[in-house]
């Protein structure tokens, strides 16, 4: 299934300038791969070197968070659409 | 060069004391004039970090979204965010959350006008953060000059 991924303005930078990129996969996680591969840095910058995404970088498909969907429900289907969203923090160490 | 405009710095001076105990923060909007980044005005947000309000400040998704859509619709850009702080120098939180391209601004207040601040850019790449120049500049002082001349 091809499926459109959104990014937020600072992630285009490490992926060319692109705010939307298409790509192929049957699930949310194949997808998120497949956009890891084809963009190092954007992979680099956003995955953890336990293979998740950071916390603060939110994925939402049709506009719910992935991290509250169950799995059957992450199954890319027709239009469907990914966007990229990150969370904003900072403060004293 | 990084221009900011006075006007943004009086919105920050409001801001801050608006909540003198707690982290200010919100939305840098702005554009590129092809020779200057121009700081032109900013969104204030509320701080999301319920726990740790007087330390560290949050801006979540929803907020992050709203702000870019509310930059497009007066056809400006989201630059980045500012937030209060004693010391007004990134430490490791905050490198630790910076995202590339955005322009951080931090600033407390001397008195009730005040605004000191700084500006700096994450690169991701090297990961640390960039100390930006500023230049600040009045838009009602062109706007006059403009009538006068």
């Amino acid at each position: 299934m091809r499926v459109k991924v959104f990014l937020p303005l600072p992630l285009r930078t490490l992926a060319n300038g692109k705010k939307v990129i298409e790509l192929e996969g049957e699930t949310v996680g194949e997808v998120i791969n497949n956009l890891f591969e084809k963009y190092y840095r954007l992979g680099k910058f956003i995955g953890t070197d336990g293979g998740r995404i950071k916390s603060t970088i939110n994925i939402y498909l049709n506009g719910k968070d992935v991290r509250f969907l169950r799995d059957e429900e992450k199954i890319i289907g027709i239009e469907d659409q990914l966007k990229i969203i990150p969370t904003i923090a900072g403060g004293r160490d | 060069m990084i221009k900011v405009n006075s006007t943004l710095l009086n919105s920050l001076a409001e801001h801050f004391h608006s909540k003198e105990n707690e982290i200010v923060c919100g939305a840098i909007l702005g554009f590129n004039s092809g020779s200057d980044l121009i700081l032109d005005s900013v969104i204030n947000l509320e701080n999301e970090n319920y726990e740790l309000r007087n330390s560290r400040y949050l801006i979540s998704p929803a907020q992050y979204e709203s702000a870019e859509n509310s930059a497009a619709e007066k056809g400006l850009n989201l630059l980045g965010f500012y937030h209060s702080s004693g010391i007004i120098e990134p430490g490791e939180y905050d490198k630790k959350h910076a995202l590339p391209e955005f322009v951080y601004l931090l600033f407390n207040c001397s008195g009730r006008h005040k605004v000191n601040f700084t500006l700096w850019k994450f690169n991701s790449d090297k990961d640390f953060f960039e100390f930006l120049d500023a230049e600040v500049f009045n838009e009602v002082f062109y706007n006059q000059a403009a009538v006068a001349v």
